[in-house]
């Protein structure tokens, strides 16, 4: 194959690849600025012919919608911090320590990330009734930090890797103790991983649905999917535009936030040394 | 830079450093490797201690063993008679200068360099003031405020030893400090160390792989193999006077001229040929490894009495000397030093000769010295700066 006929079968498949995601958006999007008559027109009418921001507008000024999208980022943005916490000690440790079982921990680690949150959801039902914490954001968040916990660890290990180990031992003759050294040194410069964990973790928990949906009963409480999903259910009336509309906006933050920082993750996953 | 003024050395404060023991130290890694064994050495308060030696000698690893960075499996460490061996890096009052800098990317200069004097507890202004000076001494002042990405080699080099000199420790490490930058700067860099050392005459342990660092910079050598200590002692003892076979081999710019010979009846023979007659006596006959620095040959009229013919190979014009591969009988390949201006050319049919008051012999199975006292007459006494 000529360099120049490789490109296209990139181009190629990189096309495929992204129409098997730009599919159901346009879709979403095409239904999201119909009339309710225009929605039984199916694909037929895939541009409307009247197109309405009609929908957006009864969905943004909804202000049960408005907590929704709040509880959604409470509970995601504290999840994605949560488990980022609770990474650092344990990525410090395998990045620093050399010890029995390390590899073998760390593959165990990510086994963890393998587990579908369907398994678990009963059991963790159980717990979070016999801990008083159904019903309840603290609850859901404990949930989202165990679940962000394998995956933030592997992402800050690898940026703990990359900060060289002289300037920790630089710290130590400067009079630093391990977790001062940690504090000033390691993680100011293990930033963008820092960063990169904290977003992945938080745009994974706003795609959570079973979690919120198991553990949260009280409309008042549920993020936005949760809500959806309820008002999708709620209603015999023709909703399928305002849904799309709703799941449009939900999506927007995530994918604003994936767009603003992609750069970062894809720094902060593949590699690019700290530079002195 | 500024000359120096007896009040910029009594506020230094540093004026005698400390006196540093290792007693007996090794360093065994788990997975069974020696990088260091029962190394005994003594620094005196004020000296300029180069640990030098191959890669792999042990030679990073004792520093690193001394600045707390690493334990010692065995043996103790002693900074002014005190036992640090249990202490952290944090304790040692040591500052170290790291081969790749170590500064820290986040931090621009000032708070590089001011960044140990704060975390040991001193006020801000302190800091700034202490930070100013080493600034001044080292011309840093107008790069306080970059940080290291946006410095040269050469700039990261003296942040490195303005961080190192900031805090005033009892105790100097440099950690082959010069090898990243080019050879311009290296050499530069070598008299900037010399010259800091001059004004702040603090106890420093250097290490380097570099040969001529340690020879141009070191009151005392401590040449490293194999996690061993093979011979300690000024410049121009050890160069005078090779404890073994191998620091002939290591010390020197080409090396010393080696070649297996047999002493007979007091004569030295290699190759079949009697090459000198009388070498100082007092060593049974039999196998001994011979050795001449390339200064100790010289060209000799082909007639003359134990003159080696030779062929040379190689020229290698330095401008102030001329260096030339020979390949003479009874010697094999060998480096004569010649005066730049001798008319030499590749090719060329000669005959070289030495004086046996300049030979080294060593034992072949040891590698050891055998009597180099025998060379006194001509050796510069010990300790003699010359």
């Amino acid at each position: 194959m000529s360099p120049r006929a490789a490109d296209r079968a990139t181009y190629l498949v990189a096309l495929l690849i992204a129409a098997l995601f730009l599919v159901p958006l346009s879709w979403l999007l095409s239904l999201s600025v119909r009339t309710p008559q225009e929605v039984y027109l199916g694909a037929a009418r895939y541009l409307p012919e009247d197109p309405t921001l009609e929908n957006f507008r009864l969905v943004l000024t909804d202000r049960s919608f408005g907590l929704h999208l709040w509880n959604s980022l409470k509970i995601c943005a504290l999840g994605g911090a949560g488990a980022v916490a609770a990474a650092i000690p344990a990525a410090y440790a395998f990045s620093r320590f050399s010890f029995r079982g390390r590899t073998g921990l760390m593959v165990a680690v990510l086994l963890v990330q393998m587990v579908s949150p369907l398994v678990v959801l009963i059991p963790l039902y159980r717990y979070m009734d016999a801990l008083g914490m159904l019903d309840t954001h603290l609850g859901v968040i404990g949930v989202y930090v165990a679940l962000g916990v394998p995956l933030s660890v592997w992402v800050l290990k690898s940026s703990f890797d990359r900060v060289p180990r002289s300037l920790e031992e630089a710290a130590e003759i400067d009079g630093c103790g391990r977790a001062e050294t940690l504090v000033r040194i390691t993680l100011p410069l293990a930033g963008p991983g820092v960063a990169a964990a904290f977003i992945l973790n938080t745009m994974m928990g706003w795609s959570q649905f079973l979690v919120p949906f198991i553990l949260l009963t009280d409309t008042g409480k549920v993020p936005i999917s949760v809500a959806i999903f309820n008002f999708a259910g709620s209603t015999s009336a023709s909703t399928t535009q305002l849904l799309a509309a709703a799941c449009l906006v939900a999506i927007l933050p995530a994918l604003a936030l994936f767009v603003a920082v992609q750069r970062l993750i894809v720094r902060a996953v593949s590699g690019g040394a700290v530079r002195g | 830079m500024d000359k120096t003024t007896a009040e910029e050395l009594r506020r230094a404060g540093a004026a005698e450093g400390a006196r540093l023991n290792l007693e007996g130290i090794a360093k065994r890694f788990d997975g069974g490797s020696v990088a260091v064994s029962a190394l005994d050495l003594e620094a005196l308060p004020g000296e300029f201690v180069v640990l030098v030696g191959p890669s792999g000698c042990g030679k990073s690893t004792t520093l690193r063993m001394v600045a707390g960075l690493e334990a010692p499996t065995e043996g103790r460490i002693r900074i002014d008679g005190r036992d640090v061996t249990a202490l952290g890096a944090a304790d040692r009052d040591v500052a170290m200068v790291f081969q790749d800098y170590a500064l820290y990317p986040h931090m621009s200069v000032a708070r590089n360099m001011g960044f140990g004097l704060r975390r040991r507890g001193a006020s801000r202004e302190e800091t700034r003031r202490a930070v100013a000076e080493a600034a001044r001494i080292l011309e840093l002042d107008d790069l306080l405020d970059r940080r290291p990405g946006e410095l040269s080699g050469g700039q990261r080099q003296r942040v490195a030893m303005g961080r190192a000199i900031v805090r005033r420790p009892r105790l100097f490490l440099f950690d082959e400090p010069l090898s990243n930058l080019d050879a311009r700067l290296r050499i530069s860099m070598r008299t900037e160390v010399k010259r800091l050392h001059a004004r702040f005459p603090t106890t420093t342990l250097y290490v380097t792989h570099d040969q001529t660092e340690a020879m141009t910079m070191a009151d005392r050598v401590v040449v490293m193999n194999a996690g061993r200590v093979e011979q300690v002692g000024t410049p121009m003892e050890v160069y005078d006077r090779p404890a073994s076979l191998f620091v002939a081999g290591f010390v020197g710019s080409p090396p010393m001229n080696l070649f297996p010979a047999r002493l007979e009846a007091g004569a030295l023979h290699a190759e079949g040929r009697r090459i000198l007659p009388d070498v100082p006596a007092g060593l049974p006959d039999g196998p001994v490894m011979a050795g001449l620095r390339p200064e100790a040959l010289r060209l000799a009229d082909p007639g003359a009495q134990g003159a080696m013919p030779a062929r040379l190979d190689l020229l290698e014009p330095l401008g102030a000397e001329t260096l030339a591969l020979w390949t003479a009988e009874g010697l094999g390949e060998v480096w004569v030093r010649h005066d730049a201006r001798a008319r030499l050319a590749p090719g060329l049919r000669a005959a070289l000769t030495a004086h046996a008051a300049d030979l080294h012999l060593f034992d072949p199975g040891t590698g050891t010295a055998l009597r180099s006292g025998a060379f006194e007459n001509r050796s510069a006494p010990l300790g003699s700066p010359s």
